[in-house]
Order: C-alpha cells, then sequence, then structure tokens
C-alpha cells in the first residue's frame, strides 16, 4: 500500500513540477504585465491598445470582472489584487484610501506630470482627501438631458431650450408621456434616469451641515427637491417607477437601462452623461435626432459631477509601470481619444474648448457638444461627512429613496428618515470611535459629548 | 483478522500498523486542505468575533470582548438583528409545503405511468394529446393570446413526452431546478414576477377579473345564504367534535383532549373565515381584484410592519416576502427531498401493504398507517436539514432580486452579514452575527434531535 502512496505522490509532484516549469512568464515576452480593474465599456480596448503601443515594454490588460469595491479590497489585502483599479465617484475612492489599498500618489504625481491641478477645480476637489492625491481621472461627467427630436416632431412638442425651470420641464414632459393602449402601463414617458440628489441640489438643498457633521436631507429646501423627485413619479407619471425599472435592471452589462428605452423610443428625455453617446450611436434611427439640454433647475442651476478615476494598488509590484500608465492619462493621445470616443469628458479641461471637441466632424450632427463644458463648470460634487462613511450612507439613502419611489413612504417620511438614520450612525460612530471623535473636534473646534441634547433622540431605546 | 477468523484483530500487529500509516498518508492531503479551508478559517472566525476588526481602520485593531455579540443581541444592532432574524424565520413558512410536495411527487413518480395497455395505445393516447394540444394552441394564438398559446404547446410537449419516457421525464423535469444556476433561477423568477408584464400576474390579472366578473353576476343573497348554511354545519361539528373530545378524554389522556381541542378550534376558525368570506363576497372581490405587485411591495401573509415587526392590517396581503417563498417552494419541491422519500420509499416493505389490504385499507388509511411511519426517519432527516439550509440561506434571492428591499423586508441573517462584512466592512461584527446565527442553528437542530428523534423512536418501537 505505501509503495502505490509513494508512486503516486511522485507522479504528483512531477507533474507539479512540470506545471510550474510551463507557467507563462508574467512578463510576456519580457513586457511587464500590468492589471487594470475598469468597466467592458467598448471604447477601452482602444484606449489599452494605444497606451501598449506607445510603451512596448509594457502590456496593460483589462480586468472587468472585479469591478466592485469590495472586490477590490478584499483582494488586494489578500494580496492578489490588480495594479489599477477604477473608482467611481468620491465614495469609492474614499472606502479604497480608507482599506489603505490606494497608494498615496501626491508626490510622484507632482513629478510625473498628473497632479490634480491639471484636472477640474471640482474633481480636483473630490479627489483630494485630507490633502492628498491618491488617484487621476480617466474621464469626468457631467449629466444633461438627452433628447429625442423624432418623438417631439411625433407629439408636437416645441423643442426645450437651453436651460429649463422645473415647471417648463413638467409641462414638457406631461406632453411626451403616453399611456399604452391596449395594456396597463405607458406606451412612452416624458423622462427617464432623473438623480434625486439633483433635484435636492437644484431645491437649494444640501445633503450635510457646512460642518459636514449633521445630515440635513429633512430641510425645506431638500424636502422640496425630494417631493418633487416623488411627484415626478407618483403625481406627474412622466417618469418611470420601480416597477418599470424592475423591467430593466435585469439586464446587465454596460450600457444599458434607461439609455436602451432611449434609443427605443420609449423614453423622450433621458439624463446621462457624455458617454450614453456610445451606446445611443448605435441606434441608426437616432442619427441627427439626439438634442441636449441642461437639466432643469429650481433655485439652483446645480447638477452633479464626478470622475471615474484610477488608482494604484499600494501592494503593486509593479509600481513604475502603473505610474507610467497615470501619465498616459494625462497625455494628450489619450484626451485626443476621449474626445473622440465620446468616454464622457477628457480629464484635462483644456480639451472641451478645442474644435475637436465642439465640432466632431465624424458626428457633425452632434452640435451640442459645448453643453457638457458648461454643465461640467456648473457642477458640484457630492458631500461626504467626515463622521459617517460614505457608502454607508448612500445605501441608508438609496434604500429609503427606493421605498418612496415605490410609494412606500411619503416624502416627508423619507427626507426625515433619511436625516435621522444617517445622524443616528454619526452618533454612534461617535460613541464607538476616537478617531470621529477627533475628526469631530477638527470639523467644529469642540469635544464630542454624548449626553448633549442635540443628540438624544438618537439614543437605543 | 476477521471476526469469523477467530484470531483476533490488534493496531499492535506490524501489517495493521502498515496499513494505517498508510491510510493517513493517503488522506493527508485532504485533511490539509480540511484544515486550512475549513478548520482554520472557522477557527480564525471565532476569535475575529472578539476584535473590533475593520477593514477601513477606524480604530486600531484590537480586542473588545464580547462587545460585538452585546451589540447585536441587546445593543444598537439589536433591532435590525432580530428584524431579520424574523424575515429569516419567515422565508421558512414555505418548508412545511416544500416537504408534503417533495412527498407527494415521491409516490407519484415512484410508480410507473400506464396509458393503456398495449404499445400502440399509448402512443395512440401521446398523439391525441398531442393534437389536443396544438389545436388550443393555435386557437389561443388566433386569439390575440400568444403567451397563453406557447404555455399550452409547452404543457403538451410535456405530456407527449411523458407518454413517451414514462415517469423517468417527469423525475428528470422535477429535478431540473437543481441543475440550472441560482443566479440564473432568480433573474428569471424577477422577471415572471414583475407587476405589469410578469407572466404571473398576466394570469392572475385574468383569473381575477373573470372572478370578478362573476361576483358581479351572483346575487349577494347567494354567498351569504351559504354563508349561513356553511356556519351552522361548522357550529354543530364544532359542538359534536367537542362533545366527543370532553367525553372520551378521561379514558384516552391529556394528549388526546390537547390533540383534539387543537383540531376543533381550527375547524371553528376556518369555518368563521369561509363565513366572513361569503359574506364580504360581492365587496371583497372588487377590493382584492387588482394582482399583487410581488417584489415591489411589503404586504405578506403575516401583515408584518416592515419597521416595527408587528402584525398591521394594511400590511396583509401578498408581497416581496411572499414571492420568495413561492420561488423557494417551487426550488426544493422536486430536489434532494424528493430524492430522499423516492429511496425512502423503495425501502418500504411490501408486506406491510400486502397487511393493511388485507384487512380492507384504503389507500389514504395506507400512507397513514405504513407509508407516513415508515418514511419518519427520511422525514425528520428532511425537517433537520431544511431548518439548517433556511437559517442559513436567502443571501442569494436577496442579493440578485430586491438587494434586501422593499424597506429592509428580505433581509435576511445570510444577507445582513454581508452587509455588515463586505458594505461597511467591519469583519469582526461580521463574525460574532455568523457566530449567533451558528448558535441558533445548533440550538434548534439540538432541540430537533431530543424532541424530533424521540418521535422516530417511539413509531419504530410501536411498528416493531
Amino acid at each position: 500500500m505505501r509503495r502505490i502512496f509513494w508512486a503516486i505522490l511522485f507522479v504528483l509532484l512531477a507533474g507539479s513540477f512540470l506545471a510550474w516549469r510551463l507557467k507563462p512568464d508574467t512578463s510576456e515576452h519580457g513586457r511587464t504585465r500590468l492589471v487594470w480593474i475598469s468597466d467592458d465599456n467598448p471604447v477601452r480596448r482602444e484606449q489599452i491598445e494605444i497606451f501598449n503601443r506607445s510603451h512596448p515594454d509594457i502590456l496593460l490588460t483589462l480586468d472587468p470582472g472585479n469591478i466592485w469595491m469590495e472586490k477590490i479590497i478584499v483582494q488586494s489585502i489578500g494580496g492578489v489584487g490588480p495594479d489599477l483599479f477604477d473608482a467611481v465617484g468620491r465614495y469609492t475612492i474614499y472606502g479604497l484610501v480608507e482599506a489603505g489599498v490606494a497608494m498615496d500618489l501626491t508626490d510622484l504625481a507632482r513629478e510625473h506630470g498628473f497632479d490634480l491641478k491639471r484636472t477640474w477645480p471640482a474633481i480636483a476637489k473630490e479627489l483630494q482627501i485630507d490633502g492628498r492625491q491618491y488617484s487621476f481621472p480617466c474621464n469626468v461627467v457631467a449629466s444633461v438631458l438627452f433628447y429625442n427630436k423624432a418623438l417631439f416632431d411625433e407629439y408636437g412638442v416645441a423643442y426645450p431650450p437651453r436651460d429649463w425651470t422645473w415647471d417648463e420641464f413638467v409641462d414638457t414632459a406631461s406632453r411626451l408621456t403616453r399611456k399604452a393602449r391596449n395594456r396597463s402601463g405607458y406606451e412612452c414617458f416624458g423622462v427617464a434616469g432623473l438623480h434625486w440628489y439633483e433635484l435636492v441640489l437644484q431645491a437649494g438643498g444640501r445633503m450635510y451641515s457646512d460642518d459636514g457633521t449633521r445630515c440635513v436631507l429633512n430641510s425645506t429646501k431638500a424636502l422640496k427637491g425630494i417631493r418633487f423627485y416623488y411627484d415626478l413619479i407618483h403625481k406627474y407619471h412622466i417618469m418611470p417607477g420601480p416597477d418599470d425599472e424592475a423591467l430593466i435592471r435585469s439586464e446587465g452589462g454596460w450600457g444599458v437601462g434607461f439609455l436602451k428605452w432611449f434609443g427605443a423610443g420609449r423614453v423622450a428625455m433621458v439624463r446621462s452623461g457624455r458617454a450614453g453617446l456610445i451606446t445611443l450611436r448605435e441606434y441608426e434611427a437616432l442619427r441627427g435626432k439626439i438634442g441636449a439640454v441642461h437639466l432643469p433647475h429650481d433655485a439652483e442651476k446645480a447638477g452633479l459631477v464626478y470622475s471615474r478615476n484610477c488608482a494604484v494598488n499600494r501592494q503593486s509590484t509593479n509600481r513604475d509601470a502603473a505610474i507610467t500608465f497615470l501619465e498616459y492619462l494625462a497625455s494628450d493621445a489619450y484626451n485626443t481619444q476621449i474626445v473622440r470616443s465620446a468616454d464622457s469628458l477628457p480629464p484635462i479641461p483644456e480639451y472641451v474648448d478645442r474644435d475637436g471637441f465642439l465640432h466632431d466632424p465624424a458626428h457633425a450632427d452632434e452640435d451640442f457638444n459645448d453643453i457638457f463644458a458648461e454643465a461640467m463648470r456648473r457642477g458640484v460634487v457630492p458631500e461626504i461627512s467626515p463622521l459617517i462613511s460614505p457608502w454607508v450612507a448612500n445605501k441608508i439613502m438609496y434604500d429609503l429613496i427606493q421605498d418612496m419611489s415605490g410609494n412606500l413612504r411619503s416624502p416627508e417620511e423619507t427626507a426625515e428618515q433619511m436625516a435621522f438614520r444617517v445622524n443616528r450612525r454619526i452618533y454612534q460612530n461617535l460613541c464607538k470611535y476616537q478617531t470621529f471623535r477627533d475628526r469631530y473636534m477638527t470639523c467644529t473646534g469642540k469635544a464630542f459629548d454624548a449626553g448633549d441634547q442635540q443628540w438624544k433622540q438618537y439614543r437605543q431605546e | 483478522m476477521s471476526a469469523g477468523s477467530g484470531k483476533t484483530f490488534s493496531w499492535k500487529h506490524r501489517r495493521a500498523r502498515s496499513d494505517l500509516h498508510a491510510a493517513m498518508l493517503f488522506l493527508m492531503p485532504n485533511l490539509f486542505g480540511l484544515l486550512a479551508f475549513v478548520v482554520f478559517p472557522v477557527l480564525f472566525s471565532l476569535v475575529m468575533a472578539f476584535t473590533n476588526w475593520d477593514l477601513t481602520h477606524r480604530e486600531p485593531f484590537g480586542a473588545v470582548g464580547l462587545e460585538n455579540f452585546r451589540d447585536i443581541l441587546w445593543g444598537e444592532r439589536s433591532k435590525e438583528f432580530w428584524k431579520y432574524f424574523l424575515n429569516t424565520v419567515y422565508f421558512m413558512l414555505g418548508m412545511p409545503v416544500s416537504i408534503a410536495g417533495s412527498l407527494l411527487l415521491a409516490i407519484l413518480v415512484n410508480r410507473p405511468i400506464r396509458i393503456g395497455k398495449t404499445y400502440v395505445r399509448r402512443w395512440l393516447a401521446g398523439a391525441v394529446v398531442f393534437l389536443a394540444g396544438v389545436c388550443v394552441a393555435l386557437a389561443l394564438w388566433q386569439a390575440g393570446r400568444q403567451g397563453f398559446s406557447v404555455a399550452v404547446l409547452w404543457v403538451t410537449v410535456a405530456a407527449v413526452l411523458g407518454v413517451a419516457a414514462g415517469v423517468v421525464f417527469f423525475r428528470t423535469m422535477f429535478y431540473l431546478p437543481q441543475f440550472t444556476a441560482g443566479v440564473a433561477i432568480f433573474v428569471l423568477w424577477k422577471n415572471l414576477f414583475q407587476p405589469q408584464f410578469g407572466l404571473i400576474n398576466q394570469v392572475l390579472g385574468l383569473l381575477l377579473s373573470t372572478l370578478v366578473k362573476l361576483a358581479g353576476w351572483v346575487p349577494p343573497a347567494v354567498p351569504k345564504s351559504l354563508g349561513v348554511i356553511v356556519a351552522a354545519m361548522v357550529a354543530w361539528l364544532t359542538l359534536k367534535k367537542l362533545h366527543q373530545t370532553i367525553s372520551k378524554s378521561p379514558a384516552e389522556g391529556i394528549g388526546f383532549l390537547i390533540k383534539h381541542l387543537i383540531a376543533t378550534v381550527i375547524l371553528a376558525l376556518g369555518g368563521a373565515g369561509f363565513v366572513w368570506m361569503c359574506w364580504r363576497f360581492p365587496g371583497l372581490a372588487e377590493a382584492e381584484s387588482a394582482p399583487p405587485a410581488w417584489l415591489l411591495s411589503v404586504k405578506n401573509l403575516w401583515a408584518m410592519d416592515p419597521e416595527e415587526i408587528w402584525p398591521k392590517r394594511q400590511f396583509w396581503g401578498l408581497g416581496a416576502r411572499d414571492a420568495i417563498v413561492f420561488m423557494s417552494i417551487w426550488a426544493t419541491i422536486g430536489g434532494g427531498n424528493m430524492l430522499l422519500y423516492l429511496a425512502g420509499l423503495t425501502t418500504i416493505p411490501r408486506e406491510l401493504y400486502e397487511a393493511v389490504e388485507v384487512d380492507g385499507a384504503g389507500r389514504w388509511a395506507k400512507f397513514r398507517h405504513v407509508t407516513w411511519p415508515q418514511l419518519a426517519p427520511t422525514t425528520f432527516f428532511i425537517v433537520v436539514l431544511s431548518i439548517i439550509a433556511g437559517l442559513q440561506g436567502g443571501f442569494e434571492q436577496a442579493r440578485v432580486m430586491t438587494q434586501g428591499g422593499p424597506a429592509e423586508t428580505t433581509v435576511t441573517l445570510g444577507y445582513y452579514i454581508y452587509l455588515v462584512g463586505f458594505q461597511e466592512f467591519q469583519l469582526g461584527l461580521a463574525s460574532a452575527i455568523c457566530w449567533i446565527v451558528f448558535g441558533i442553528i445548533f440550538a434548534v437542530t439540538a432541540l430537533n434531535w431530543r424532541y424530533g428523534n424521540r418521535y422516530i423512536q417511539v413509531d419504530e418501537t410501536v411498528n416493531m
């Protein structure tokens, strides 16, 4: 019996040795292999090809299957993370920095020419964490309203003005909304994809107080924005509700959802960034029929802006190659490609003022490109509080907004609950963690007092 | 060295020791794997449950004693923990239906399908079914009901294949959900439950609108009269049962009294419910004629308030929780439980059935006095495993179908562990929740073994 065992063991060891010898080298044909976690946008391949051609000693590969933040953190901590990973917006990069997986790039960025002074001021504010830089934007997003000229012509509705108010918007969208003839539901909605937080900003509201220590979504102005979001679905019926969204969400992949409904003529206006054009250009019926205007406004002409930014894994063994990639993000070749492919807006602002962006000869019918730059310049980045993890706060708000969209809560209750639950979590963080108490001291100039009257309602019953 | 050879087996023998060493050498790779990937992580998580391990480094890493357990069981997280525990228990409501269904399916597929005495007659029957099905499908297609037409075609194909392949076809069909990837099933059901376009509400909407029309034709006096008649019958039956129970109970004992009193109460309540429905029929039909919103609704059969976990009338109905229960019943009814029952059915001695047939027992009596007691060990095993799976489960459904909504009504303990561990990155707290869930499962399983096992042993003693 033992002889059999040793024979089998020998065979297995020999096989393992052979497999190890035949394992492909990470440096393919002498090239350093870089793994970049990003989304599966079709134009990503061209961006990678340009980089690989101009850097023959590096082989950049895309990993679109691990884009979730928790995957990146767990893989990186486990030592099997990528070299480069994308973070979308402030919340994600904040989380990656807190988890200790993103490398501090401040000094390297200055040295290699991709510091935050080179990008948009709002994005520079978004990506600066405690005065340090941990990433550089791959592209930046400012939302506008695309509208389908064919549907406007069919329903005899005048094209919207470049800047318009909520009332004008509701009036126009109402005239474009059509009920289905032989079944329940709607054949065409006036608009889709509006973001509740943008409506709060447009109403003059805020998410957090000036010092960032309290959630103020229950203020009158914030409530006005939240109520308007609710009314779009349940009062005016011009925007799809959760049951319609549920139909779309079961589809997966990049560029799906309301853009496809817009392409199919089921939505007359859709909120999207410039990257939406990548999907919309595939629709023959929309050639020359797309227009773009600013999001409607109330008290403020506000819209959210954010970036898809790229960070370097602190544990990457190919650090130099990764820094080279970030240099590439600030290069002419990359920014020109972004302009040409409509992959949102380039990270370097000067490219949107060039003729190649404003009047792209390959898409002469897209005569609205200046609106993106304008939206970018007037946009604001999402607020965060130093006393609560942004994605925890985001999840609380998202769940409550979903309930409200499904008519399970009133706007007033939603606003109250958002403020209550976020502030309760802030209170719990302050009671539990010294780190947060120190931040509270920095923000307010005074020590946290758990017995203070302002915190009374958050104490556990 | 066998027992029959007359020699005593001993580990001191050189050959035995050599065999043991060889066995251990063969087992070692598997043991290493077990230690590295099962035992070590479990022990590691137990240690981490007593720490403040947080991937976002809010505080320096250190031991916190029982603080995590305190927070979850009666501290700042207790309200949400117990709410999600109730959600988990709610999802197990379908378990008795699923187990009973598995038993029924096992009994059905345990016998061959006999259609006609000859091969030719069987195929003739199949051809008739096929033609009839195709005609009905065509008629529905012409009438503009393409969806129903396709459904009828599928049923026809299934029936014909059943005729051709016999019971093997149905066994395969019932077991099919087990082969299918979970996520694919959940995405499919999510579309089925879509309130506007989903197939379920298309059918339900048609049925309910037909019922409402019928309700409109029926004069209100008819259901009310029926209600009065049924009320009188139920009252008479209930009193009769009560009288029987009380008169027999001194002889039969307290157990008999309790069992039959419970049956009496159920009969009275069921009858009262039916009478109430008859009385309210016209208004009820109108009010309940809209199909449920399923995954978008917080209503449920327990009428549980999503915030406060207490029953409240306005939450009574069919919603996300029930949708997941129905889907789980479908997924498990033809699965491993059916196979276990099939295996159990084949072990029942034929002589037992012959013995009760001699006494003139019908099908129900055979089931009650032979099949059910003989399957007691299998049922016990299935119940124990189902409870364990139920308390652990619910993660995939929440993650794919509802993200825990609406209003956190579909967050189970499994999904809560994921939220705390990988959305808040508090791995110490998530580990503590895991161990609390383990404690609950262990306690429930121990209770099952203590009391359920005793029932099986009593049955085995009686049947010996």
